[in-house]
């Protein structure tokens, strides 16, 4: 893979929006046969990550069909914070030199549900194409 | 029946699977819609002109389902499904790519149609290689766009050339309408008030927006600083200048933010209300419990995507047994629409969850206010509602000098008669000097607005620049 996409994810809670600070959010790649991490970051006051540079392949593999090359990279985040649901969004897609921008619509824990108990999962499949 | 001249929906509603499958809905903006529908259908790496045209071809299918009433006028309670099998592909809570979300954020009011027509196009299209249709082909697009074309051109292409694009469809509830040409600095005016007082309350939750001190229709430094960082947050382009785009977005946060802090506000009537079940509830009930549980639900489907937003009007009717049944398939509860105990204590641990998380820890951090007490205040009028209404009418004229300060006693004597005719007169709203609901609202809008401007959380910059002998207003308020 010699391209590089950039990740930026942001998190928030509710339709009003309200940013998370202190989201911690890691990124694992699909890549290795062991799933190692690549990255792991907090959310700022907005709720968001900084550009997080993730490995991708060449830009021209995406530009025309049926060529058996692969047209961007997988990668799996998960989003924890103590007060919130954890996030996992498995197989985003990284392009490179695009932007791909990940928000995360936590869920507030209910009384008595403690933290990492459920798991909401949203799993990204590949275009039609 | 379909209305006379298409609109662009503020929400649209998303079946997650075949319309006959037993699936979540999910509510979401139009412009998200899109977004999710575009980056869900092509590579964010073609070429500008295909993914134009794309685009264009997926809102004009869209909006045509919405217009014709597809789904909802053969008793779906949907507007269109997220099976590529009957529409287009949609993924709950997937990644949008930037380029792709800049693209919407301009053209999400805009459709193909065919001329003589009314209707949005149905616009069909289908990948091109494994599968050929009549209308776009998504590869032959980029292919065409490879080779120079461009969007129309790309769009005629494949749809025929009797059609024309539709641009600035009017947008649903909008209630203020993007001026038409982009507000920069210099400009001068009341949407320039309007822009104001958005960026201020919405930086109550988003503190790295710096406030704007002076909300006084001048786009000057300050305010073109604000707009700056709102953008570079919603990752719009970073220039200073509202255009359509950061227009709708700025229209979009504050909408939200507003209704979540009216449905706090309106909680204020629960307070005291016993929360502890009630007895079976169902379809036709009507009265307290009911509220109670209306309350609950509109607090879960601000939180919850696939829980809906209902109306707390005491009247357990269609809506309500469909909010109750939505609860119940996402929890998995047997599916009644009638809210019995399991029920009803499940909603109440969310609510609780939601409250505790949000509206307590301070995460919410819109001005809190009243709820209108329900009836006229008027001369002669006692109570804490007079004194709150001399409280906000109060810091009002913090900002606006010719509303002289009332001594909130809680009476409502001829001061304040006379303030609230100021109040009514700036606003333009008939001068009773009787506070009615209309005017309550008012002021209570008004009030969070300048609130949301003199009131900056402990790091965010306040808008000017802090120097030796400066004091904070309130204090030299408080101490008179």
């Amino acid at each position: 893979m010699d391209g590089k996409g950039t990740l930026i994810v942001q998190v928030y809670t509710g339709i009003a929006q309200l940013p998370i600070k202190n989201a911690v959010v890691t990124v694992t790649s699909k890549a290795e046969e062991n799933t190692n991490l690549t990255s792991l970051r907090y959310t700022d006051s907005s709720g968001r990550t900084p550009q997080i540079e993730l490995s991708s392949p060449p830009f021209s593999n995406s530009l025309t069909p049926d060529n058996n090359l692969p047209a961007f990279a997988s990668y799996d985040v998960r989003i924890d914070h103590p007060e919130f649901e954890t996030a996992l969004v498995n197989d985003v897609q990284l392009f490179s030199e695009r932007i791909t921008l990940l928000p995360v619509e936590m869920i507030p824990l209910a009384e008595n549900e403690k933290s990492g108990e459920k798991i909401d999962i949203t799993n990204i499949t590949n275009q039609n194409l | 029946m379909p209305s006379i001249r298409p609109y662009v929906p503020t929400y649209i509603t998303v079946h997650l699977g075949a319309p006959d499958e037993n699936a979540e809905n999910v509510t979401v903006t139009f412009q998200d819609y899109i977004k999710n529908v575009a980056s869900s259908e092509i590579y964010p790496t073609w070429s500008t002109a295909a993914i134009y045209a794309n685009i264009y071809a997926q809102i004009s299918y869209a909006l045509n389902r919405v217009y014709t009433e597809y789904y909802r006028s053969r008793g779906y309670n949907f507007d269109i499904t997220s099976s590529t099998a009957y529409d287009q592909k949609f993924i709950k809570g997937r990644t949008i790519f930037e380029n792709i979300s800049n693209i919407v954020d301009n053209i999400f009011n805009e459709y193909i149609r065919r001329i003589g027509f009314v209707e949005p196009l149905a616009a069909k299209y289908c990948n091109g290689t494994t599968v050929t249709c009549e209308g776009l082909s998504q590869w032959g697009s980029e292919n065409l766009a490879q080779e120079g074309y461009g969007t129309i051109d790309i769009l005629k292409y494949y749809y025929g050339d009797n059609i024309e694009l539709v641009v600035d469809a009017p947008i649903q509830d909008i209630v203020n309408s993007y001026p038409g040409t982009p507000l920069s600095e210099g400009s001068v005016g009341e949407d320039v008030v309007i822009i104001q007082s958005e960026l201020n309350l919405i930086s109550q939750n988003y503190p790295a927006i710096p406030k704007i001190r002076n909300r006084d229709g001048v786009f000057g430094p300050e305010t073109r600083r604000a707009v700056e960082k709102f953008q570079e947050i919603f990752n719009l382009t970073p220039d200073g200048v509202v255009g359509k785009a950061t227009w709708y977005r700025l229209v979009s946060l504050y909408t939200g933010i507003k209704r979540l802090s009216e449905l706090n506000s309106k909680g204020q009537q629960f307070y005291g209300v016993s929360f502890s079940y009630p007895d079976a509830i169902s379809i036709d009930d009507r009265g307290e419990k009911v509220e109670t549980a209306q309350f609950m639900l509109s607090v879960i489907g601000e939180f919850y995507s696939n829980s809906p937003v209902i109306a707390v009007d005491g009247i357990f009717g269609p809506e309500t047994q469909n909010a109750v049944e939505a609860f119940q398939r996402n929890n998995n509860l047997p599916v009644t629409g009638v809210i019995d105990a399991s029920t009803w204590d499940a909603m109440y641990r969310q609510y609780i969850g939601i409250v505790d998380t949000v509206m307590t820890s301070g995460r919410l951090n819109t001005p809190e206010v009243r709820a209108f007490p329900g009836s006229t205040l008027s001369i002669g009028s006692r109570g804490d509602d007079v004194r709150a209404v001399q409280d906000y009418l109060n810091a009002i004229s913090l900002s606006y000098p010719r509303i002289r300060p009332v001594t909130p006693t809680g009476y409502f004597g001829e001061n304040t008669q006379n303030a609230v005719r100021e109040f009514q007169q700036l606003e333009g709203i008939a001068q009773t000097g009787s506070v009615n609901e209309e005017t309550y609202n008012a002021i209570t809008e008004l009030y969070r607005e300048v609130i949301s401007g003199q009131n900056s959380l402990p790091s965010q910059f306040p808008g000017v620049p802090l120097k030796l002998g400066d004091r904070d207003a309130f204090v030299d308020e408080r101490s008179v």
